[in-house]
């Protein structure tokens, strides 16, 4: 994969800070004393059974969940910048509207059409970009929102259990893609509640449970 | 694609909408009639007042509810992230609405005044007034659906809650509307252009902090 992202990413230098944060559900803390720096180069694999708050913690880094304390900071060139600057999110919502086809949707969202020859070829999107979304399966509708990811087209990439619903062969395309971004200048942080060692080499793993 | 192209396309793809509403309107004045006996001379005095009524229902039925039918979950948290502001896309979905539901209906607003015996400038001052006034209308109905975003039964609520602050827009309306044969383009219409802008104005700011509200509490 060519992307333009991988010239842009070796010259910035960015920083997702989360300081001493606490998480909490319903009024309830469920996390807190959470810090983290996310740079350049950086994988971490954050797990935990279920309910323990992965996807809370993807939320703050990606500066949509507020902190009950501490601080999120989004950082380039020691400039603080906005989120939407540097963040993008795989979430279980993946917003795409099933009346849309995946090609309309990607016009809204990415930065420009040569995205779609940046996206894996395992995905198989092509075939599916004049099709509406309500039409996909699970795994294909997962492959869009993935793509969605991949082509807009920032440094840091957080995925809430991204390999759920994709079979064999796009995981492997997903986490090729994921360790080329990383190679090339590119951050991400992935949450699953089972860490598949074959796999996560080279991330480090953020057991929340553990934290606790 | 910007906001608003996905907007229009929504609209025209999710189609029912203004159909629905422009038949429900059309329904709506037909209904009137047949209970009023059909007689011009009975309809004539309360034409302006039924229609008025079949606009405000008409928007808040179509469009209140369209937060739900086009915001699918996790888009708000999507929009953030791609940079866009929500008072961008409240606008967005504002003009979309605006272009694919509520002129339709302005423009079925001047036959239907004249079947009700409205002589032509005065179904004209009619319809100027419900094209002025429409802005609220629809401002109101967007806010109220925002507010009832997460509310299973919202359809009934957003009615609740948008015609107590459509009476001075009904009000200035009719006044302005009644005045116009006579006197033509008078104050009422300015003060209920006023009106209308007020609540624009106050609505897309209002719609984006419940947007941004609804996105944090997940």
């Amino acid at each position: 994969m060519q992307f333009k992202r991988q010239k842009k990413g070796c010259n910035l230098t960015y920083k997702l800070t989360l300081d001493n944060c606490a998480i909490a559900r319903g009024g309830r803390i469920i996390l807190s004393g959470l810090s983290m720096t996310l740079k350049p180069g950086d994988f971490i694999w954050v797990t935990g059974e279920n309910g323990v708050g992965k996807s809370s913690v993807l939320r703050l880094a990606a500066g949509i969940l507020r902190p009950e304390t501490g601080s999120v900071g989004f950082n380039q060139d020691s400039e603080d910048v906005p989120a939407s600057q540097l963040v993008s999110l795989l979430s279980h919502e993946d917003g795409l509207h099933p009346a849309l086809t995946s090609a309309e949707e990607m016009q809204v969202w990415m930065q420009s059409d040569d995205m779609w020859d940046a996206l894996p070829a395992a995905f198989q999107l092509q075939q599916l970009r004049d099709r509406p979304i309500k039409t996909l399966s699970a795994g294909q509708r997962r492959r869009a929102a993935i793509a969605r990811q991949i082509g807009s087209d920032k440094p840091i990439w957080l995925l809430d259990e991204p390999l759920s619903a994709l079979d064999a062969e796009a995981r492997e395309a997903l986490m090729a893609a994921v360790t080329n971004h990383i190679n090339s200048g590119g951050a991400a942080m992935i949450a699953t509640h089972h860490v598949p060692s074959r796999i996560s080499a080279g991330a480090s793993i953020l057991n929340l449970s553990a934290a606790r | 694609m910007s906001l608003l192209s996905r907007e229009l396309l929504l609209t025209r793809r999710l189609a029912g909408s203004w159909v629905f509403a422009l038949v429900f309107f059309a329904l709506f004045a037909s209904i009137c009639a047949i209970a009023l006996g059909g007689s011009r001379a009975v309809m004539a005095p309360i034409a302006p007042a039924l229609l008025w009524i079949a606009l405000i229902l008409s928007v808040l039925l179509a469009t209140g509810g369209s937060w739900q039918a086009s915001l699918p979950d996790g888009y708000l948290e999507q929009l953030r992230l791609s940079g866009r502001s929500f008072a961008g896309f409240a606008l967005s979905k504002a003009l979309a609405m605006a272009l694919t539901i509520i002129v339709p209906l302005l423009i079925a607003a001047f036959p239907v005044a004249i079947a009700f015996g409205q002589s032509a400038q005065a179904a004209l001052g009619l319809t100027l007034s419900l094209v002025l006034g429409s802005p609220a209308i629809l401002a109101y109905a967007l806010l109220a659906g925002a507010a009832t975003l997460r509310l299973s039964q919202g359809g009934m609520v957003i009615i609740l809650i948008s015609l107590p602050f459509l009476v001075p827009t009904l009000m200035f309306g009719l006044s302005f509307s009644q005045a116009y044969e006579r006197y033509g383009f008078n104050a009422d219409g300015l003060a209920l252009m006023g009106v209308s802008l007020i609540s624009v104005a106050a609505a897309i700011p209002a719609v984006a902090a419940i947007l941004q509200a609804t996105m944090e509490d997940g």
